[in-house]
């Protein structure tokens, strides 16, 4: 279907930068906002389980060696 | 289990670097994996699932290296395991996207995180996958390549696509007919 690929670019005026500003898309705010959220969320403990049987192993690891 | 220096290992010093990339890369991680699944205890699951991998094959990280692109790789590989495998998780299905279509348009300034969320969901997972990492993680289209596995190309074209059955998913086909690929290099742009 899309054949035209390459050579179709028209040079672009700088970047897409003042786009930024001006039209701000919501799909990608949306996008970061549901990351940001996750991200700011406090670490599960099961995580922490899993890190602290890491940490073990390296304690013995070191003992070991 | 011999008690020779660990051959799976890094040694001591190497094990305790890669203890702590681990440690910080875990609330990424998690988002990654949350877009991925959209369901949050399966997301995280699936994140200490690929913590754990990742520990276990940390012998065939070469440090230096770009760690975020391998445990991401390590956790999308056990993800469409996992999609293979279970017919749950399977995405793709028209006739839900329309039912989402025809709760209408919303608000077009501001779209909620749980619209897209769901709508992330109705695509087909390799969409939904770059969406996430180039639209919410902001991973470089090089990086997302080194992911995915693929051509720079396809990482665009996929985006494109996504980008533009998201839109047409929450606001509804041909909102400003907008082409999938400018759309795309906002999500981008925007970083």
């Amino acid at each position: 279907m899309n054949k035209q690929k390459s050579e179709e670019n028209p040079p672009k005026p700088l970047r897409n930068r003042a786009m930024k500003s001006q039209n701000n898309d919501p799909i990608a705010a949306a996008l970061r906002q549901l990351h940001d959220d996750v991200v700011s969320e406090p670490v599960p403990d099961d995580f922490m389980r899993l890190l602290s049987e890491i940490d073990r192993k390296i304690g013995q690891e070191k003992n070991g060696a | 289990m011999s008690s020779t220096a660990s051959p799976e290992g890094l040694g001591p010093e190497g094990d305790k670097i890669f203890r702590d990339q681990l440690v910080e890369i875990i609330p990424a991680l998690r988002a990654f994996a949350r877009g991925l699944c959209g369901n949050r205890d399966m997301a995280d699951d699936m994140a200490q699932d690929a913590m754990a991998r990742a520990w276990a094959a940390r012998a065939s990280y070469t440090p230096g290296t770009n760690f975020r692109a391998w445990i991401f790789m390590i956790l999308r590989n056990h993800f469409y395991t996992t999609l293979r495998k279970n017919s749950r998780m399977v995405s793709w299905d028209p006739e839900v996207a329309e039912r989402v279509l025809v709760a209408g348009p919303t608000q077009h300034d501001r779209i909620n995180v749980s619209d897209v969320s769901k709508a992330l969901q109705k695509l087909p997972a390799e969409q939904r996958e770059v969406l996430m990492l180039i639209g919410a993680n902001g991973v470089s289209y090089e990086e997302a390549a080194e992911i995915m596995g693929c051509a720079i190309g396809t990482i665009k074209s996929r985006l494109a696509r996504g980008r533009a059955a998201l839109s047409a998913l929450i606001d509804g086909p041909d909102i400003d007919r907008e082409d999938g690929k400018q759309a795309a290099a906002r999500l981008v742009a925007q970083h």
